[in-house]
């Protein structure tokens, strides 16, 4: 750890224990923390080692959410409350509620965590005393505590603040987009313009001009909202730090505006066309758009075949009856769900009804004349036609609470020379 | 967040019938997975190869079914009964020989004497083509070496951890793979499985990849690399009966130790598998539970 960092903690400590020696502090602070043990940990251990009770820590003063490092203790802030949340939090001596959110002064946007239930209200500007810093997954986050007091602050305080002049909140974290997750909040990538839209939006300072695309390296395809006209172009290669990431249906969405940072990059391109083969085990964690996934079919799912839609809102009737318009005549269509599945990963896929018709060889009207009466023949025939086999599908992969989803826009067949493939495996088999 | 849906491993029988360590989890109802020696975890699996046998061991009405799968290492075992009813309906339109695509959740049983058998609980039985299958072992034999590679490097570090094994290149599955093995199993010899890897392999180098399209009645088999010679079978047949009244105990014979018995005197292992199924086709033995064989 350098000394700047070892400098403030050794002071906070030294504050607790004012007649041991600097010197005598900094050795054991350096032991514990050769251990591995984070600062806070140190500090709380050689307090107590010595005699001193870590909660009656002096004050630390006032200071900034920017020059809060993580570990030190009775802090005083000045903040404004950006967002408040209450939160039930099952402990083992009961429920309790908790309030997070976000507070700002004029260096920094951080997390905050009042274990106490005091409350923040969004907009209003506090004196907070007594609070404490923490690391949390590698962020800095303040935690309002049983000897926290919250007061409003003097008239006049963070008057001239600008929360959109502040950096975003969190840690930069530089990613390629495969590990871009819907949710991140300051993220970092280096990728290049596929595609890409002007729209003309209305809000509250009257018109504004936001550009839609796709943003490709070799990893994965993301689409992207940029809120500001930073003058990049079809085929840019682009560093975007300052990026957040929304959510649509599972699948993230890169957002950035003029808080981020757009750099072109001269000299850097990405074959996206050769994207490496992307595994099930990779869309686990979040959806994607317009993807490749090779995979072998392992279930045919209920509720494939020929099925019959509301005529209202398109839901599949169930024994005739819609769940929300009641029973109805519905409206023939056909439908695959299968599990696609590589080795590495299971993803549910839906065949729509072109593609359904394609497999079977019929259209709906066919089927229906056919097999109205006896479903179960178009069951095994989707059995027969897709059981086993290795299809290679490209559309948008959706997320919910039971997994990925793929909608694949078409399916292929996989081709590929196993033969070939066999040999190449055959010598590397004899150097394992 | 619901439980997601468990992949299906691709794994050989080679590597699948040596597992030796299960882990059941610690919540109810949490899914059951065998560890193999090469670290894969394993909850569902789907594999390709011959339906040798099945025989019904329940009713007309209620059927049980028992079916041996080989694939070019090994024999998959399956059992269906009540609780697998679209297996149960897909294997009894099924004639062996015939190549099918498996997928099914694994099956232990662990002896009174600790020996461990993996089996097979069908979910899905449905016929394949020829290309299907040499799809199937391209894909099994890359995931099998990319595990061999990581038990190998996980072999050769004092203690080595996921970390370790990304640092050396292997992805996150397969690092999972070496620590489980290593911890699980310690350092033992590959080479059986490097074997079943180049075995599987060859069966694609030597097949002409013709296409049968699914659905057609006439299959053609693949070849098992077993040279039949009938006069010498019928020593063979003697000779393994021979063996396993020698070691039978009152319960039976243990099918390992039917093995290595056999191995002292030179039979090799398809062999051994071949006629110990001809001997139960005949009823000279049988066999009580899965592992242990009783001269009838």
């Amino acid at each position: 750890m350098d000394p700047e960092q070892i400098a403030p903690i050794i002071r906070e400590i030294k504050e607790a224990l004012p007649e041991i020696e600097e010197e005598r502090l900094r050795t054991e602070l350096d032991r514990y923390l050769r251990y591995g043990i984070v600062p806070l940990e140190a500090k709380k251990a050689i307090i107590r080692k010595f005699g001193g009770t870590p909660a009656t820590f002096a004050s630390a003063g006032e200071k900034k959410l920017g020059e809060l490092k993580g570990g030190e203790m009775n802090v005083d802030l000045i903040v404004r409350c950006l967002s408040s949340k209450e939160r039930e939090q099952k402990t083992q001596n009961g429920d309790r509620t908790l309030v997070t959110g976000l507070i700002a002064d004029d260096t920094m946007i951080r997390r905050f965590v009042s274990w106490e239930g005091q409350m923040l209200d969004k907009g209003s500007t506090y004196l907070i005393k007594g609070a404490s810093a923490k690391t949390f997954r590698g962020e800095v986050e303040i935690n309002l505590g049983l000897y926290t007091k919250v007061e409003d602050a003097p008239n006049g305080s963070l008057s001239g603040l600008d929360v959109t002049k502040l950096p975003r909140f969190g840690n930069l974290l530089e990613l390629k987009l495969k590990d871009v997750r819907p949710g991140m909040g300051n993220i970092q990538i280096t990728a290049k313009v596929m595609d890409l839209e002007k729209r003309t939006i209305e809000t509250d300072k009257g018109k504004k001009n936001i550009y839609d695309g796709m943003l490709a390296d070799d990893t994965k395809r993301v689409r992207f909202t940029s809120w500001s006209d930073f003058g990049f172009d079809i085929g840019d290669a682009l560093t975007i730090r300052g990026a957040y990431v929304k959510d649509w249906r599972g699948i993230p969405q890169i957002n950035f505006d003029e808080r981020a940072e757009v750099q072109k990059e001269k000299g850097v391109d990405f074959d996206v066309m050769k994207t490496p083969r992307l595994f099930a085990e990779d869309l686990i964690n979040a959806g994607a758009t317009d993807i490749e996934i090779t995979g072998t079919i392992i279930e045919i799912r209920e509720g494939s075949g020929l099925i019959f839609r509301c005529p209202e809102c398109n839901r599949a009737l169930v024994n005739g009856s819609c769940s929300l318009h009641g029973q109805q005549t519905g409206v023939a269509d056909l439908r695959t769900k299968v599990v696609l599945d590589d080795g590495t990963g299971a993803l549910f896929a839906i065949l729509n009804t072109e593609i359904t018709e394609q497999i079977l060889d019929r259209k709906v009207s066919e089927c229906v004349d056919k097999f109205r009466d006896d479903d179960r023949k178009i069951i095994e025939e989707l059995d027969r036609r897709l059981l086993g086999q290795e299809y290679v599908m490209r559309g948008n992969v959706i997320r919910d609470d039971f997994g990925p989803t793929v909608l694949p826009a078409q399916l292929n067949l996989r081709e590929s020379d196993d033969r070939e493939e066999a040999r190449t495996l055959m010598d590397s088999l004899e150097v394992l | 967040m619901a439980r997601m849906r468990e992949v299906a491993r691709r794994v050989f029988a080679v590597e699948y019938n040596r597992s030796q360590h299960e882990d059941k989890g610690l919540e109810e109802n949490a899914p059951n997975y065998i560890i193999t020696p090469l670290g894969a975890t394993v909850n569902r699996v789907y594999f390709v190869g011959v339906m040798m046998t099945k025989s019904n061991t329940g009713s007309d009405d209620s059927p049980q079914y028992r079916v041996e799968v080989r694939d070019p290492t090994g024999t998959f075992y399956l059992y269906a009964g009540q609780y697998q009813p679209q297996a149960i309906n897909m294997i009894a339109g099924l004639d062996p020989p015939t190549l099918v695509g498996v997928v099914g959740k694994v099956r232990t049983f662990v002896k009174e004497d600790g020996t461990f058998y993996a089996s097979v609980k069908p979910e899905a039985v449905f016929p394949v083509d020829i290309p299907q299958r040499d799809r199937w072992i391209v894909e099994t034999s890359r995931f099998t070496m990319e595990r061999l590679r990581a038990v190998k490097d996980a072999m050769e570090e004092e203690q080595p951890s996921i970390d370790s094994l990304m640092e050396k290149g292997h992805p996150k599955r397969t690092a999972e793979s070496g620590v489980n093995a290593v911890g699980l199993y310690g350092n033992f010899d590959l080479s059986p499985y490097k074997e079943g890897v180049r075995t599987a392999l060859d069966m694609v180098l030597e097949s002409d990849g013709k296409s049968i399209g699914p659905g057609t009645a006439d299959r053609e088999v693949p070849q098992l690399n077993i040279e039949k010679d009938d006069k010498n079978n019928a020593d063979l047949k003697e000779q393994i009966l021979k063996i396993i009244n020698d070691v039978s105990g009152e319960k039976g014979a243990l099918y390992r130790d039917i093995i290595a018995r056999c191995e002292k005197s030179g039979i090799d292992k398809i062999q051994l598998e071949e006629t110990i199924q001809e001997l139960l086709d005949e009823g000279q033995i049988y066999e009580p539970t899965i592992g242990i064989i009783k001269p009838i």
